[in-house]
């Protein structure tokens, strides 16, 4: 890029099921304030927001954005809002670090909300994500799609339900690390298997709840970062792309495409993810879907998947820890998702991890998916690689 | 930043009340144009960026459907939420960043998918549920409260602001895609039924079908474009409070500063003199009043006057909407992105029948938001 760009500050909520203490703008403040805070910047040093929002029936306000602007510190200030479904706040990132590396603003800020506990069923809400023609009368959505998926992924690359409750129980154990994370209880293999059947083969155990929550994420440039943040997470390779699958036309339609991924390894100069990365925030709301970015991401072939899982490869004292916030398994404000990936790879680069940090962080990578994965229409995925060099 | 970026190719559809191809139908024909006429092929274009609202396209991501059409297939694509201009303003950061050295450029809407008064209802749910939902209120009430605050703070007369609508209409008549085209008359607007005070049916838009796409280059493709590059010489947006009882609502504040920062890219100090031409996002009759004065053609308090002087029409100092603007044609999201295509076809001077003579800079706007929270203002040029 024309001009290096660095994140230095984030901010979080707590997630929850519902908020009732705070509305959507008030959270939104609370992220943002947080994320200056974090900085040690005010609101006079932001130049500009990028907002992320996914589907407003999920929040029951359309263009929730305008609402929350003034909190998200941009009252008075250039403003626009992405989205890009559950890659929304990948996207917003990317959005907010373009914004950056034009030269023509220096400190950027990312905002993203979700109230998904607005919606009696967020399910039927994503149904209307769907071909309304064709697909939706088809009573898909996001959680059928992936059992879909999950069921010839199983057949294709050698994996079972164990491996996916391992995956499970390793996320909901690192979730009693990070304070904000929504949902903080450990579970068993046993548990996992034993939990209700949502839609085979995802149990309860494999899915992600549904929560409300705000993150922010302070993007500026090289110059400034560097008086800003002892440690600033330099953005070394990002990618927001667009995949195309339509039953029936596509030859693979298996699975979330990770061509971002592969863009962003690239711009970051990494040939070798598995030996330069040290720390993943993936985009895996259901089990299944992390243990299949093993491959995706390069980290191995699709016939090592079970053996790394058992393994313990993704796990904190693994090789790659995925996830050492709990992931999205444990914390999903559709929205600001993505942007939570963003948010906490920066934490892991800049050192400021905490109980769930990894020790010797040199670069970080944060994924983002959105739409829908394998079975009609877009994806939309995202990925973004952070570094402590620029 | 005044030399980097160039529109090079433009496509827009026919606008009209409602069109019986399918979104996605519409979408793939003004992209498939806007390529061709930048000489370009879907494997050169290097990112998408589109502007589109699932509220107003009825879908729960509309983008699932329509980035396809819109050649997002295996390429770097963002969607902002926003009015197509501003969609433009993020393809233009994505050029400058210097990771891209195009972006493909498009907004859409079929307003004709709703049934008639349910845009209403999408917009009173943008309000918060606390406060201003209860009131009923919704994008032409938000609107109206506006017009009539300015009207009151300024006197202005509703006959001023029907010259609005008597100017666009007829300017309509010489673009062969306006969705409106029949002239009307001081009197037909002022007699028009009423909608909510002082706004009468007629200053208001119509609701349409449509597409608009442009291709958007660095220098160096923009160059070999020769003189069908309309070059960015300065653009700028901002955004307002959302609350309205926070804000004068006679003015357009966020308009003035989104337009500031685009004069000051562009070195632009005396606007009225400095520009040939502008499109801007006349939503109401009144709202082009308002704007006349936030983009600084004429002092607070005077685009009444302006108006009546006759600077805005064909033949004045800067004419305003040449191709008929919103109040003819208004496929809701798209209506800014229009916007800055009319006004890089008028400094290519391939505006056909609705073209200004001897047109060298121009201005664009874009309006995203109730009571026009967020504004974004382009400044183009005919020469690097």
């Amino acid at each position: 890029m024309a001009r290096k760009v660095a994140i230095v500050g984030t901010g979080q909520t707590k997630y929850a099921t519902k908020r009732f203490d705070l509305s959507a703008p008030d959270m939104v403040y609370e992220a943002t304030s947080k994320a200056l805070v974090d900085a040690g910047l005010t609101i006079k040093d932001v130049d500009a927001v990028v907002f992320g929002m996914a589907p407003e029936s999920l929040d029951g306000v359309n263009s929730m954005d305008k609402w929350c602007s003034t909190a998200a510190a941009a009252y008075g200030k250039p403003f626009m809002r992405v989205h890009t479904g559950g890659a929304t706040g990948g996207s917003t990132a990317i959005a907010a670090a373009y914004h950056v590396a034009s030269g023509l603003f220096d400190v950027v800020l990312a905002v993203a909300v979700e109230r998904v506990g607005e919606t009696p069923d967020a399910q039927r809400v994503l149904n209307r994500i769907y071909d309304p023609v064709i697909t939706s009368d088809f009573a898909l959505n996001i959680i059928n799609v992936v059992a879909m998926g999950t069921s010839r992924a199983m057949q294709t690359h050698g994996f079972t339900e164990q491996h996916m409750a391992l995956i499970a129980v390793k996320n909901h154990l690192n979730a009693l690390n990070n304070p904000y994370a929504h949902l903080q209880f450990s579970m068993s293999v046993d548990d996992v298997l034993k939990s209700p059947l949502v839609c085979w083969p995802l149990k309860m155990g494999d899915c992600c709840p549904r929560s409300d929550g705000a993150c922010a994420v302070v993007f500026a440039a090289a110059d400034k970062a560097k008086k800003i943040a002892r440690v600033p997470a330099w953005v070394n390779g990002m990618a927001a792309i667009t995949d195309i699958n339509v039953p029936g036309e596509t030859g693979d339609s298996g699975w979330m495409s990770a061509e971002a991924v592969w863009k962003a390894y690239k711009m970051a100069g990494i040939d070798n993810p598995r030996r330069q990365i040290q720390v993943v925030e993936c985009y895996a709301p259901f089990s299944s879907m992390e243990l299949l970015l093993y491959e995706s991401l390069k980290f191995c072939k699709a016939s090592e998947i079970a053996r790394l899982v058992e393994s313990g490869f993704g796990e904190m004292n693994g090789e790659i820890p995925f996830t050492p916030s709990g992931g999205v398994m444990c914390s999903n404000p559709i929205g600001a998702t993505a942007l939570i990936r963003v948010a906490e790879a920066a934490i892991q680069v800049m050192g400021k991890g905490d109980k769930r940090q990894v020790p010797g962080v040199i670069n970080a990578l944060a994924t983002g998916s959105g739409g829908s994965p394998g079975v009609g229409s877009a994806g939309f995925s995202t990925a973004m690689i952070l570094g402590k060099r620029p | 930043m005044g030399n980097k970026v160039a529109i090079i190719g433009i496509a827009q559809s026919k606008y009209v009340e409602n069109r019986s191809d399918s979104l996605a139908e519409v979408i793939f024909d003004v992209c498939y144009r806007a390529l061709q006429d930048a000489r370009l092929n879907i494997n050169d274009i290097e990112s998408v960026t589109l502007g589109a609202h699932d509220m107003v396209d009825g879908r729960g991501i509309t983008t699932m459907l329509t980035a396809a059409p819109a050649g997002a297939y295996l390429k770097d694509e963002i969607r902002v939420a926003e009015d197509g201009a501003f969609a433009a303003a993020l393809a233009c950061l994505r050029i400058l960043s210097g990771e891209f050295t195009n972006s493909l450029v498009v907004s859409w809407s079929k307003c004709s998918e709703c049934d008639p008064g349910t845009l209403n209802t999408v917009a009173n749910l943008s309000y918060d549920p606390f406060f201003y939902r209860p009131f009923a209120l919704n994008d032409v009430i938000s609107y109206a409260i506006q017009a009539q605050q300015y009207k009151l703070k300024y006197g202005i007369t509703d006959e001023q602001a029907a010259r609005v609508v008597v100017k666009n209409r007829a300017n309509a008549l010489n673009n062969e895609l306006s969705h409106l085209k029949s002239a009307v008359t001081i009197e037909d607007v002022l007699k028009s039924s009423p909608s909510s005070t002082p706004l009468k049916k007629l200053d208001l838009p119509p609701w349409s079908d449509g597409a608009c796409a442009m291709v958007i280059a660095n220098e160096g493709l923009a160059r070999k474009m020769k003189k069908q590059s309309a070059w960015v010489k300065g653009f700028g947006w901002s955004n307002d409070t959302y609350y309205s009882g926070d804000k004068e609502l006679s003015k357009l504040e966020s308009l003035s500063a989104a337009a500031s920062k685009a004069y000051k890219m562009a070195g632009i100090s005396n606007p009225s003199k400095e520009l040939d031409v502008a499109e801007i996002h006349d939503i109401t009759s009144y709202q082009e009043l308002m704007e006349y004065e936030a983009l600084g053609f004429c002092p607070e308090g005077m685009g009444g006057k302006y108006i009546q002087s006759g600077a805005t029409s064909m033949t004045g100092d800067i004419p305003v909407n040449p191709s008929g603007g919103c109040l003819s044609t208004n496929p809701y999201t798209a209506v800014g992105l229009i916007r800055v295509a009319e006004a890089a076809l008028q400094v290519t001077g391939r505006a056909g029948n609705h073209q200004v003579p001897g047109v060298k800079t121009a201005l664009a706007h874009g309006i995203s938001g109730l009571s026009a929270q967020s504004n974004c203002v382009f400044i183009l040029s005919k020469n690097q």
